[in-house]
């Protein structure tokens, strides 16, 4: 028997060493990103919130472009990258769609599965049809952020030179990582500050709100979809244009349109008064634009204005964070509406006063929350349909159809919500609407 | 000591005036009697106390007196043997008692109470310790007479020196012994005997501790093949016959040869015993030829089977797992 036993095994080990198993056909897609992490944001807080991703979403699309498969992975530290997955061959020979997006899930439309806000995402196509063991790369690049991948088209970006790619040219990882992308990072103010003037950084931030995709067309909010922006650096007045500050310089303004209403609510007058240090309320469009640009400077870009109200980036509800105003906070919701704000700008600048809220931006603007409504260049048009996909460099949305000029910011008439940053409305009622002026820089 | 009255013609006097029924066949046995009994007494003033106690005995197989039981008391007692004298001085009394006192004059039967409270006084009392014996079979002679119950029935003690018969002992027993050097032997059957010589003081107390030695039994092994191996209690005896000692006991004993069956038994030996075994070793049957216990067979079905289940094995085995990657997931396409 054990002469028996001892030929057997060695028959045994001969057949078995005879020849490997047939590896299945499958990609196997390496995907990496060069925006950043939410680890890196932490350990570095300058890198723009906006141009950051915490969740990769994969999708397996049929020849029909119907989703076969999908799955989410959520994406935090470098440990998380390259993200490696595999794609199953289905039938022989068959095309298939593999869709990767990389995006914020703050960003995300949350009431709808946390569906990704492609103006704000990095989405990337790739379409083969498989054959034996594949190896493809996928770089979630930055520059392709607001590109979303067009399946019927079979289109995608796969970097700045290559913004509307065929789905089938490939990639190269190369030596790119998380935390790359340049635009990321601040880009700050080269010129002197003038008085009473606050450098805003420039960089990647995002404008807009998953919850104003969609707004009551009866109201005077104007949708506002997610996007993302690219703004170069500008100085932006730290107050309101006040009736003082406009006096000084009405005389040099030519057939400006009338300053003083007969509306009691507002409040310009001719000579020094009690409202000298208001911010000045009833400016028409033009009679803003042509003050800012006496003194050398612009209205500031809807776009500006956001960029310096939510944080440069961080996305934050209100120029002062995310905590919900109260009536300390900023100078809104005075009448009937509950709260009876101070009027003079300036009025709210202490968080100690006010449970760590005050209506002053990180970078020291003040009252962009509160007391009055301010004109912002942009049309008071959505940005979809205004600028073009992909990210927007110092967007300005003119369209002359729908006129010039939009409002951002609540006032003393507005309710406490009016602070949301995100939010714009048409300039159809100018009681509780002034200004500041914003500047290049120089 | 007092010495024993000659009324020798006395007696026969008294044997010969007591009225007898017309009993014409008595008179041989009585003239026997008297013979004997005078006899005695020539032999006592000679102070021949065995010869003068054979007639007394003699005497007293041919009709009991008082008086010839006082007789021999008093012989037994002149030759040392109280634990007999006793007897004798007892039996006296009784006769006596029975003879409503015509047997013996009354300083006689005095005297004997007395003899019996001086004898009392100067036996020896002996404690004997029967150490790991099973007392079943076992006796105990104390100079060659087996210790036992008092004959008198008057105690039931034992006593040594009365008779031939023994009596059952058990491991531990008191026994009354004449004083001086006595030979105390321990018999049972497949024992070697124990013997000591004990020397005991007139009325003394003394303890005896005896145990005994198992005798070896003997074994003897034949065979009716020459050359069979034989191992008694596992171990290698050599080849029959065989003869060997061993202590009492069971042991397993076998006898084999090779292409014979082995042969196998129980023997119990008993101490002192001898056991024979005889062993007949028939010749171990011829196997059938089976195929299943060729090797050439196990590893041609070896290689057959080996080779059909890595062949199945080939044709229906799982294929490699996907590679999922860093993430572990392959997307099915479902």
């Amino acid at each position: 028997m054990g002469r028996a036993t001892a030929l057997s095994v060695a028959l045994g080990i001969a057949i078995a060493g005879c020849g490997d198993a047939e590896r299945r056909p499958q990609l196997v897609v390496t995907t990496t990103t060069d925006l950043a992490l939410p680890g890196q944001l932490e350990a570095d807080p300058a890198l723009s919130a906006a141009a950051s991703i915490d969740r990769v979403r994969v999708e397996i699309l049929g020849p029909d472009g119907a989703t076969r498969e999908s799955r989410d992975f959520v994406v935090r530290d470098l440990v998380n990258f390259p993200l490696t997955f595999g794609v199953a061959e289905a039938n022989a020979g068959e095309r298939i769609d593999v869709r990767v997006t990389g995006f914020r899930s703050h960003w995300a439309n949350n009431t709808n599965g946390a569906s990704p806000s492609l103006g704000v995402s990095v989405q990337r196509l790739v379409r083969t049809s498989i054959t034996g063991i594949q190896k493809v790369d996928v770089v979630l690049r930055g520059d392709c952020i607001g590109r979303p991948a067009d399946a019927s088209a079979g289109t995608t970006c796969i970097d700045a030179a290559r913004l509307s790619a065929p789905a089938t040219d490939s990639d190269a990882r190369g030596d790119v990582a998380p935390g790359q992308w340049d635009a990321a990072r601040p880009r700050p103010c080269t010129g002197a500050a003038r008085q009473d003037t606050i450098c805003i950084p420039g960089g990647a931030s995002a404008v807009g709100d998953p919850a104003l995709v969609d707004v009551d067309r009866a109201s005077d909010v104007i949708p506002a979809p997610p996007r993302m922006v690219l703004l170069a650096p500008y100085f932006l007045d730290r107050d309101e244009v006040t009736v003082a500050d406009l006096r000084a310089v009405a005389a040099r303004l030519p057939k400006l349109p009338a300053l003083q209403s007969s509306d009691a609510r507002c409040n310009y007058t001719t000579s020094p008064g009690a409202n000298d240090r208001e911010a000045v309320r009833c400016v028409a469009f033009e009679t803003a634009r042509a003050l800012c640009r006496a003194r050398g400077a612009d209205l500031p870009t809807a776009a500006q204005w956001e960029h310096a109200a939510r944080g440069r980036g961080r996305g934050s509800r209100y120029p002062w964070g995310d905590i919900a105003p109260t009536c300390c906070t900023a100078g809104l919701a005075g009448g009937t509406l509950g709260c009876r704000p101070k009027t003079a700008v300036g009025s709210y600048t202490d968080p100690s006063k006010c449970a760590d809220t005050a209506d002053v931006s990180i970078d020291g603007v003040v009252d962009l929350g509160g007391s009055v409504r301010e004109w912002v260049l942009d049309s008071p048009v959505s940005f979809d349909g205004c600028i073009a996909e992909g990210i927007a460099s110092d967007p300005l949305c003119n369209d002359a159809s729908a006129g010039a000029g939009s409002t951002k910011g609540g006032s003393l008439s507005t309710p406490l919500e009016g602070a949301t940053a995100s939010m714009r409305r048409t300039g159809a009622s100018i009681i509780d609407v002034g200004f500041r002026c914003a500047w290049a820089d120089r | 000591m007092r010495q024993p009255l000659l009324l020798g013609p006395l007696v026969l006097a008294a044997l010969f005036l007591v009225p007898r029924g017309a009993h014409a066949d008595d008179a041989p046995d009585a003239s026997a009697a008297r013979d004997a009994f005078r006899e005695g007494v020539t032999l006592v003033g000679e102070q021949r106390w065995g010869d003068a106690l054979a007639a007394f005995e003699r005497a007293a197989r041919v009709k009991q007196h008082g008086l010839t039981s006082y007789n021999m008391g008093i012989a037994e007692r002149a030759l040392g043997r109280l634990t007999r004298a006793r007897v004798d001085f007892i039996q006296a009394l009784d006769l006596d008692a029975k003879s409503n006192h015509t047997e013996l004059p009354g300083s006689y039967a005095e005297d004997a109470r007395g003899f019996l409270t001086e004898i009392e006084t100067r036996l020896a009392r002996v404690s004997v310790h029967l150490r790991n014996v099973d007392t079943k079979g076992t006796s105990l002679t104390i100079d060659g007479r087996p210790v036992a119950m008092d004959p008198t029935g008057r105690t039931r003690s034992l006593y040594a020196g009365i008779t031939t018969e023994g009596v059952p002992l058990s491991n531990d027993f008191e026994v009354f012994v004449d004083p001086g050097a006595r030979e105390l032997v321990l018999h049972k059957e497949g024992f070697t005997p124990v013997a000591t010589t004990e020397r005991f003081k007139p009325g003394a107390y003394a303890e005896v501790n005896l145990s005994l030695v198992a005798l070896d039994a003997a074994i003897l092994v034949d065979s009716d093949l020459p050359g069979s191996v034989v191992r008694v209690g596992g171990l290698d005896m050599g080849v029959v016959p065989v003869s060997a000692k061993r202590p009492p006991g069971k042991y397993a004993v076998d006898v084999r040869s090779p292409g014979h069956v082995t042969y196998e038994v129980s023997v119990l030996l008993e101490p002192g015993g001898k056991s024979t075994v005889f062993a007949k070793l028939p010749k171990e049957p011829k196997e059938p030829y089976y195929v299943t216990k060729q090797w050439w067979f196990w590893t041609a079905a070896a290689t057959v089977l080996v080779g059909t289940t890595v062949g199945v094995y080939l044709a229906t085995r799982p294929p490699e797992p996907y590679d999922g990657g860093s993430t572990g997931w392959v997307a099915q396409q479902r």
